[in-house]
């Protein structure tokens, strides 16, 4: 009896240590998850700021040159990572439907609009000429349109987010697609033209400082591929891409990268410039 | 849409080196591509550097005769023309957006 009620004490105690052991690491995925989101949330905060002024600085460019390429940049980077990005991703957070869905609303409306702008401005530089490219970027922009309207709709409609997400499943597909095709044009675009003003630079006929911002754009284009390569996975595998920890991280992360490459390419500090200046020159002197 | 330095290059080619319009354009056109310039966009200070350094190549593996000579002609045809500093390109864009 006494020997029974030892051994049912051993067993609660192991029980208890298992417990014990198994809240530990709970507690411990649980730590680990709050320093991812606090990542993240800085992570998103940076690329929003940087996006914001980016933006804000290309429009009063245009406002001077009245260049379009400059008008569409700077739309490209206010209204679609500056604002709509993080009213979503905040948005997506909220408890409180009424506050939630017209953020969510106004966040994909400017998201819609952001990226259109974007595929406008790859055509209006890189291939004002060409009709397959100005087709490419109204194609993708009614499917970018499409892609609001479902969303909106679902987001007003279903306040259950599983019904949601399975309502929307083909936009978002449709949207990373979009996405897909958008970012490694740009990544083409810019590396081709980055490998064109190299030969340039060789005759003296380019400046290094801006053949640089074109390896910088081209650069712009892999990281964003990179994350969106995250959200796919995700989505393929079944996933939230709203609220998967995952894709938040990668999406913040890689904007983060991005908001980097902006500043370099549209607001670069003196210092950074007279770097690439001095290592353009050095292969020279060396010649000489 | 070719650009004014490039018609004014081609021209002189067909009347100076007697090459015809296919010809003199992808004897410039593979000039412009060692370049890394576009038959759209170049200028008439870029197209002078590439006739100065790139396009006796391209015109000694025609077999053009006195291509010193034609050179010096189409120099002089790009200095009438003047800079055409209207042309919009990439690089004129990237270069604008961070000034």
């Amino acid at each position: 009896m006494i020997g029974r009620e030892i051994e049912d004490s051993d067993r609660s105690n192991d029980a208890l240590a298992i417990a014990s052991g198994a809240l530990k690491r709970r507690a411990g995925i649980t730590d680990f998850q709050r320093i991812m989101v606090a990542i993240s949330a800085l992570c998103l905060l940076a690329y929003s700021v940087g996006s914001v002024a980016v933006g804000i600085r290309l429009l009063l460019r245009a406002r001077v040159t009245r260049g379009v390429p400059e008008l569409l940049a700077g739309l490209t980077y206010l209204c679609a990572p500056g604002i709509g990005y993080p009213l979503q991703v905040v948005g997506a957070q909220l408890p409180m439907r009424a506050v939630a869905v017209p953020m969510n609303v106004a966040g994909e409306c400017l998201i819609v609009f952001g990226l259109s702008c974007f595929l406008f401005f790859t055509v209006t530089v890189f291939r004002p000429s060409a009709r397959w490219a100005k087709w490419s970027a109204w194609l993708g922009t009614l499917a970018l349109l499409y892609v609001g309207i479902v969303i909106n709709y679902a987001a007003i409609t279903y306040s259950n987010p599983a019904e949601s997400q399975a309502h929307v499943r083909p936009a978002v597909a449709t949207v990373l697609t979009v996405l897909a095709l958008a970012w490694g044009w740009t990544a083409l675009e810019g590396l081709r033209y980055y490998r064109m003003m190299k030969k340039r630079m060789a005759l003296g006929l380019a400046d290094p400082v801006v053949t640089n911002r074109f390896l910088l754009w081209g650069l712009n284009g892999l990281t964003s591929m990179g994350w969106l390569s995250v959200s796919v996975l995700v989505f393929l595998a079944g996933g939230n891409l709203a609220t998967s920890p995952l894709v938040v991280s990668a999406t913040s992360g890689g904007g983060f990268a991005n908001t980097i490459f902006l500043l370099l390419i549209f607001m670069p500090p003196a210092a950074y410039t007279r770097w690439i200046e001095r290592s353009a020159r050095a292969p020279q002197l060396a010649t000489v | 849409m070719a650009s004014a330095a490039f018609e004014a290059v081609q021209s002189e080619l067909e009347r100076s080196a007697s090459m015809d319009r296919w010809t003199a354009q992808g004897a410039i056109r593979l000039a412009l591509m060692d370049a890394g310039l576009e038959s759209s966009s170049v200028t008439s200070a870029q197209m002078k550097v590439v006739v100065d350094r790139l396009l006796p190549k391209q015109l000694q593996s025609q077999k053009v005769s006195d291509v010193p000579g034609v050179c010096e002609k189409i120099q002089r045809a790009l200095m009438l023309l003047g800079d055409d500093a209207g042309a919009e390109s990439p690089e004129r864009v990237f270069q604008r957006m961070a000034s």
